[in-house]
């Protein structure tokens, strides 16, 4: 199993911080939100607009999302996940991209979210 | 050789790719829209076909091509897939399946394009006149759909990609595995740092430790990830294949177009050769077609439309086939086939119409091995002296393309 591994910072306001999470390329996937290591939710190809908590709660910890992405497609290798956060009107998007080696193989994507409080 | 025979061979060579004194046997698969149109109305048979998947690759594969050959590269034959050659992020899983008309048109495009030599002549009489260079597209405009058994596997991928993710992080998260994990660390920082041979054979020796005990700890969740590794391996595997082997409607088209080069001055070359394809086809599944039953058992029936135009500029000859094809996949080891072609020639010489109406049985003996008998009328015209086709035979990966599937599945 392949690996991709990546850390996002984001800035953050006192306002609620809601979290998208995508499987892209047409790949077929699974994604787990862990806060502080303990399961928020569960889902497939699409996790949408998971409310973390407010930015205040958030700043200083860390938002783990673990996801396993098989190659489906015959088009690419190429895999990707992307992570949204929309917090006080303002969305700022991460990507993290992957290509396997052979046809079929699984890549498990973990991505470290870090919250900081906003100037 | 009249003009129409000499058209007639043209057409059969771009087709089946294969130029011969002797015209072959063409069927209604030969004139299926191809995947490579630049190389098959060229009728070369290229040893390899670059795909490259992007831009650079593209223009590298290109260059390097132009500069071995020290100008236009002689049997040379590349395909791009436009949509594919970019990163596309935004791309679902249900809309990658489940694509719209307009969606697979896009994304199933590819530009092929082939060179080969333009010679007359064999032996001591050869005598090289240039290139011939071929450019064509394709696309699968309908797609078909995904068969019915999809979402059932697409189940049984999550659920063991569940079973995958908790035994990974499990594993990353045995409390003895992260001790040992800081303890290896350690002990390699100061195996690089120390001077003492007695120490260093000492911490060598510790390190050695560490690793045994990790590879100790982690032997059963390792078994495990690789059980469920392949598991979903299978299953993703299964999936692509569903996906390839698409039923309901369907149509490919594909054109080209070819010229001439004499002695490779781009400034003095002519037209070929121009042709169009389209394949509509219908495939539905007949019997055994539950997600409990074995796929094996499954049985599917294909109607396939072909209709083939060919314009040879060099002759001023226009080529016209349209026919179409019943294919009965009784299991995953029997079939049998009806197919009809006829051919229309408009050119200098009268129009003659001429008909093919073949019967075929395939029997699977083994993976690669297949027993086959056909029997009907060939064409009147390029297979003048044999209009009766009627072969028995033993197909053991050469030759004419079984409709079998040479994978079981």
């Amino acid at each position: 199993m392949e690996r991709e591994e990546n850390d996002f910072d984001f800035r953050v306001s006192d306002a609620d911080v809601v979290l998208t999470v995508t499987i892209g390329e047409g790949q077929l996937g699974t994604s787990f939100v862990f806060r502080e290591g303990v399961l928020l939710v569960k889902g497939g190809v699409v996790i949408g607009s998971l409310n973390l908590g407010s930015g205040a709660d958030l700043v200083g910890k860390e938002v783990t999302v673990d996801s396993i992405v098989n190659d489906i497609s015959t088009n690419t290798n190429r895999m990707s996940v992307r992570y949204v956060v929309e917090n006080g009107g303002k969305r700022k998007s991460q990507l993290a991209t992957h290509e396997v080696e052979s046809e079929g193989t699984i890549c498990r994507f973990v991505a470290t979210l870090s919250f900081r409080a906003a100037p | 050789m009249t003009l129409r025979a000499f058209v007639a061979a043209a057409i059969v060579a771009a087709s089946s790719g294969i130029a011969s004194a002797q015209a072959p046997i063409m069927s209604a698969d030969d004139l299926k829209a191809p995947s490579t149109p630049a190389v098959a109305l060229l009728g070369t048979s290229p040893t390899t076909i670059e795909r490259p998947d992007s831009p650079r690759a593209l223009v590298f594969n290109l260059a390097t091509s132009v500069s071995d050959a020290g100008g236009v590269p002689q049997n040379y034959a590349a395909q791009v897939a436009p949509y594919w050659m970019r990163s596309h992020p935004d791309l679902l899983f249900h809309s990658y399946i489940s694509p719209s008309i307009g969606e697979s048109a896009v994304r199933s495009l590819a530009v092929s394009i082939a060179t080969a030599d333009w010679r007359i002549g064999s032996g001591s009489k050869a005598a090289d006149l240039g290139s011939r260079l071929g450019v064509g597209i394709s696309s699968v405009v309908l797609p078909g759909r995904v068969d019915a058994a999809l979402p059932e596997l697409v189940s049984e991928l999550t659920r063991i990609d569940e079973q995958l993710e908790m035994a990974a992080r499990a594993r990353d998260d045995e409390p003895r595995l992260r001790a040992l994990s800081t303890r290896q660390q350690e002990l390699t920082a100061r195996l690089r740092d120390e001077r003492d041979a007695a120490r260093l054979v000492d911490l060598s020796r510790q390190l050695a430790d560490a690793k045994m005990t990790i590879a100790a700890i982690t032997a059963d969740a390792d078994a495990q990830i690789a059980r469920l590794e392949r598991a979903a391996r299978e299953a993703t595997l299964k999936i692509q294949t569903l996906n390839v082997q698409r039923v309901g409607m369907q149509l490919a088209i594909a054109g080209a177009a070819s010229w001439r080069i004499p002695d490779d001055v781009f400034g003095d070359t002519t037209g070929e050769r121009a042709a169009f394809w389209a394949t509509p086809s219908y495939r539905s599944c007949v019997a055994a077609c539950g997600k409990d039953d074995d796929s094996k058992a499954r049985s599917y029936l294909d109607a396939i439309g072909v209709l083939r135009y060919v314009r040879d500029r060099v002759a001023a000859a226009n080529g016209l086939d349209v026919g179409g094809r019943v294919v009965w996949e009784i299991t995953s080891a029997f079939a049998v086939s009806g197919e009809s072609v006829g051919r229309w020639w408009s050119a200098a010489s009268p129009s003659d119409n001429s008909l093919r109406a073949v019967a075929v049985f395939e029997a699977k003996l083994a993976d690669k091995a297949f027993l086959f008998a056909s029997f009907g009328r060939d064409f009147t015209d390029a297979e003048k002296d044999r209009t009766l086709v009627s072969v028995v035979g033993l197909n053991i990966g050469f030759g004419e393309k079984p409709v079998l599937p040479l994978v079981t599945r």
